[in-house]
């Protein structure tokens, strides 16, 4: 697999040149047809709409400004632009980025030098660039409706299942409910149980139990061909939030041995103890930056090298023609079997990484010299 | 980058979606299912425990039976040694007695033999006294009637007494 893997990335390395310089080509007689880094990186990132092969569907868009309320329509109105050049009569709508331009006189939208938009207010994010004002997105984006999708998949899939524990009490599991008690069992006696330790492992499970079939279940919808290209857990604020209830949690049932050893590491002399403070306390935060970084870059490279592969094809077809999709389809096939692992073993990753970090919280040991954090 | 930097909207939905998820999944799926596995463990431990249990007991029982069956057979060996050992008492002292019996059956018979011979011995004699006594009777008739053949009565009655 590995091979196959690296064939590609050689592959698709040697043919990027070409590649860009076939997109304006394709521009010319059929925008449509072209596929290169911006429509890759559209599929990477949120989308208000959502499109099913050849249907669009629209999704309500919720913004709120603060101050002064909300503004609520349907991402359908994204596409009208009106003789101002805004949509909705207010906003910018770019390369799937919606802002708040800056008019000029006549009411148009203001361009800088470069023939940019300029922005008055934007989408607010975790860290605000430019010191611009902002308004909130609260719409029911792609990436929101696949998670409230893979949501409400899990609470039928789960409990359904236990309520065939009520049903069958005494009795050997059968269908959904054998198929999912594998999977729970390796997660209790495999991933938590080992990391957490036998005396506190208990009261995580429902959390690591949620976050390894949330996970793992987004995973598998965005490998799911013409489902919206959903790209739930490779969304940055999805692994953000994951990263962040898992760091929330192990602040909140840490124990005082867990402190003691962040910010007075015992049995050194005290330089020794001062430097540890520092390297204890950003490794606090490290830690969950790191769950929130490997996610979201593992899957969203998946989908970025599969999207490339079909890239290829669009790039090469005015020179060999069709016959370079057979290749990528192959190629394609290759990538999504390997993706479908990845899935697998990012949901574990995370799950396992995230019970270590619980584990580090509540753990007791006298002998705490014995062992270097 | 947009695409490294969260939406705030985006995460606050999330948050709240997986927390809900999290409280709904934890009261109707995880527990149930979790306490189900627990108790399904527990039993199976149970009966393992039970089994192995059975089988110690099983175990003991056999080995119980064994010593048993051993002191039985050891009880009949021990109670045919003795009956073989007072049959040949009974038969020894069978044997003795039918001897004492047989010598004391020989002893009269020898005493019956002994009389009778005493007895045939007295007639005998009594007889020889009495041919004694004839033959002098004869004798003396004979000496009485023609006086000097009495020496050739005497060895015809001597003669006639041998035949006897």
């Amino acid at each position: 697999m590995r091979r196959i893997y690296l064939l590609v990335v050689l592959v698709f390395s040697q043919f990027a040149p070409q590649l860009k310089a076939a997109a304006p080509a394709q521009e010319v007689h059929a925008a449509e047809e072209s596929f290169g880094t911006p429509e890759i990186l559209h599929h990477i990132s949120d989308d208000f709409g959502l499109h099913i092969g050849p249907f669009s569907i629209p999704l309500p868009v919720m913004l709120y400004f603060p101050g002064q309320g909300w503004d609520v329509f349907s991402s359908s109105e994204l596409h009208h632009v009106d003789a101002q050049g805004l949509v909705h009569g207010k906003y910018a709508y770019h390369h799937g980025k919606l802002t708040v331009p800056v008019l000029d006189a006549a009411g148009q939208p203001k361009l800088d030098a470069e023939g940019h938009v300029e922005v008055e207010a934007q989408e607010a994010r975790l860290i605000n660039l430019g010191g611009k004002a902002v308004f909130y997105n609260f719409s029911v984006t792609k990436n929101v409706f696949g998670m409230l999708l893979s949501v409400l998949l899990l609470l039928l899939l789960f409990m359904a299942s236990a309520k065939a524990y009520g049903r069958r009490t005494g009795q050997a599991p059968k269908g959904l409910q054998s198929l999912l008690e594998p999977l729970i069992l390796f997660v209790r006696d495999d991933v938590v149980k080992p990391s957490i330790g036998e005396k506190h492992y208990r009261r995580f499970m429902p959390l690591m139990l949620t976050i390894f079939f949330f996970i793992w279940i987004n995973n598998l919808l965005g490998l799911v061909p013409f489902l919206g290209g959903l790209n739930v857990t490779g969304n940055i604020a999805i692994t953000f939030a994951l990263a962040a209830v898992v760091l929330v949690v192990q602040l909140a049932v840490a124990n005082k041995n867990f402190w003691g050893h962040i910010f007075w590491f015992p049995g050194v002399p005290v330089p020794v103890k001062l430097l540890l403070l520092i390297i204890e306390f950003v490794g606090l935060l490290t830690k969950p930056f790191s769950l929130m970084i490997r996610l979201f870059a593992n899957i969203s490279a998946g989908h970025i090298i599969i999207m490339s592969i079909i890239g290829i094809t669009f790039a090469f077809e005015s020179v060999v023609g069709h016959t370079v999709g057979v290749v990528t389809s192959l190629f394609t096939v290759a990538m999504l079997i390997l993706e479908l692992l990845v899935a697998a073993i990012q949901a574990y990753i995370f799950t396992l990484l995230g019970s270590l970090m619980l584990g580090a919280a509540v753990e007791e040991h006298d002998h705490s010299h014995e062992h270097a954090h | 980058m947009d695409l490294l930097n969260p939406s705030i909207g985006l995460v606050v939905w999330m948050t709240i979606s997986f927390l809900v998820l999290l409280f709904v999944l934890r009261k109707f799926a995880w527990k149930p299912i979790l306490t189900a596995l627990h108790e399904r463990e527990s039993g199976i431990e149970k009966a393992l425990q039970s089994a192995k249990e059975a089988e110690l007991r099983m175990a003991q029982l056999t080995a119980d039976n064994e010593a048993l069956l051993m002191e039985a057979r050891k009880e009949r060996d021990q109670l045919l040694k003795e009956a073989r050992a007072a049959k040949d008492a009974i038969v020894q002292e069978a044997k003795e007695q039918a001897k004492e019996q047989a010598a004391q059956l020989l002893a009269q018979a020898r005493e019956t033999i002994k009389n009778e011979q005493a007895r045939v011995v007295t007639d005998l004699r009594n007889q020889v006294a009495q041919f004694s006594v004839e033959i002098a009777e004869r004798i003396l008739k004979e000496k009485l009637e023609e006086g000097g053949q009495h020496h050739k009565v005497v060895e015809q009655a001597l003669n006639e007494m041998s035949l006897n």
